[in-house]
């Protein structure tokens, strides 16, 4: 077999599945979470759905994601009882010198990286997601029962700003995510789904994880394509401008609720949002509808060849 | 039996247990509202009442303040690091 078909395990059944649930249930949440704050400019998705509906759909999904994470975790605690522990993610004082080594490979001072199993960025991804995805579901599930607004009026505010700004950090970080997996292995990249990878890519981006003497093919047969990238970039640049900046007016400089209080001064953001810029953020919100959809195609597209092989 | 579906199994059991707890108990905390009535519209029913909220809003400014210090670090790093793709990976697997 030649080097470029030989495939290495890299995710288990559980680890498929799971990131499968999680990831359909999260886009879900995203899809039904932005019609929920910016209704406006998503208005198409309002109609056709119902606004009642949305909430609904986001609940479901909401519920899934929990009990999803629940059940992982729980998966992993039994490992402790047998022995089997995924310890490849945990960031050590490797992974630091390995963001070193990164910082000046950069600047043109020295070697590249040789990461292990996950480089220090997905690394940093993981736990990022981690703790987002902790603190959505915790105020999610708050946010749930509005009864609560009516026994703990200023906590129950506090979580549902905690819930929007990570739901948008989170939705940024999945864009990148996505850039990653759609662009850099265009058009996907199938691991996640059929738990394999070429031995070849292995070596080239994970060379302390396959062997060590790794022999590298440095960017030989990548080069192409270049403006597939580029344009791939710009998407992403543009999306996080009007999520950033939309969250900005809409979350953290909008007035505390039913105080004329804000971190500076703004009292009506949807003058500015809805205003004669409104254009921009009703175009780019709508390009992010359609990098989450893309997402959500990929991922049934992925999850069928894994069923199916 | 496999270990590996003995693993299955309590996870799965105790991931609905878990859920349904913590769905019951919150139901229990929060006082009547009939179902199909969500946050938003809950909000703009109560929107009056806003005196309480005066006593929390110096510690809700410092919580806006450190949010949006955490949303704009991470896309900072996050456009950085995209940026940065353009010389790690000079072009596109296929
Ligand atoms: C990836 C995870 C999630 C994302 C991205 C997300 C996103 C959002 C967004 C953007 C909103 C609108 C906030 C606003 O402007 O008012 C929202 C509201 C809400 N979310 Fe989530 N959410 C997530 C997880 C969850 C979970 C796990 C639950 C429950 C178990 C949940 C329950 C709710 C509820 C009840 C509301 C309030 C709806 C309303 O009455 O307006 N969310 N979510």
């Amino acid at each position: 077999m030649s080097e470029s078909t030989t495939q290495v395990d890299r995710f288990s059944a559980v680890q498929v599945y799971v990131h499968f649930l999680m990831a359909l249930a999260i886009l879900v949440l995203f899809l039904t979470g932005t019609a929920i704050t910016f209704s406006g400019h998503v208005g198409w998705l309002v109609a056709v759905v119902g606004y009642q509906n949305i909430v609904l759909i986001h609940i479901v999904a909401g519920v899934t994601l929990f009990i999803t994470l629940l059940y992982f975790i729980f998966y992993l605690l039994t490992g402790l009882a047998t022995g089997d522990v995924p310890t490849a993610w945990m960031p050590t004082p490797g992974t630091v010198r390995e963001a070193i080594t990164y910082a000046k490979h950069i600047l043109g001072r020295g070697e590249e990286p040789r990461p292990g199993k996950y480089t220090w960025i997905q690394k940093s991804e993981m736990l990022i997601i981690a703790v987002e995805l902790t603190v959505l579901t915790l105020t999610g599930l708050v946010l749930m029962f509005p009864g609560l607004l009516l026994r703990y009026r200023p906590s129950f505010l506090v979580a549902s700003d905690l819930h929007a700004v990570f739901a948008f950090t989170l939705l940024m970080g999945v864009t990148f995510h996505l850039y990653d997996t759609h662009v850099l292995e265009f058009p996907l990249d199938t691991s996640v789904f059929t738990g394999t990878v070429s031995l070849e890519r292995a070596r080239e981006e994970w060379a302390g994880w396959v062997d060590d003497e790794g022999t590298r093919t440095d960017g030989g047969e990548t080069g192409t394509d270049r403006h597939i990238q580029i344009a791939g970039v710009v998407v992403v640049l543009f999306t996080f401008a009007v999520i950033y900046s939309g969250v900005m007016i809409d979350r953290i400089l909008a007035p505390v609720p039913g105080t004329q209080v804000t971190l500076y001064l703004l009292d009506a953001p949807e003058t500015i949002l809805e205003g004669s810029f409104g254009l921009f953020w009703g175009l780019g919100l709508n390009v992010a509808m359609l990098v989450i959809i893309a997402g959500l195609v990929g991922l049934l597209y992925g999850i069928t060849i894994r069923v199916t092989d | 039996m496999h270990t590996d579906h003995v693993r299955h199994i309590i996870a799965a059991v105790a991931a609905v247990l878990v859920a349904a707890g913590v769905l019951v108990a919150l139901n229990a905390a929060s006082p009547g509202l009939t179902t199909g009535v969500w946050m938003r519209e809950t909000l703009a029913l109560v929107g009056e009442g806003v005196s309480q909220y005066e006593s929390m809003s110096g510690n809700w400014l410092i919580l806006r303040g450190l949010l949006g210090v955490y949303l704009t670090g991470l896309v900072a790093m996050v456009s950085l690091l995209l940026v940065l793709s353009l010389r790690t990976h000079p072009g596109v697997n296929r």
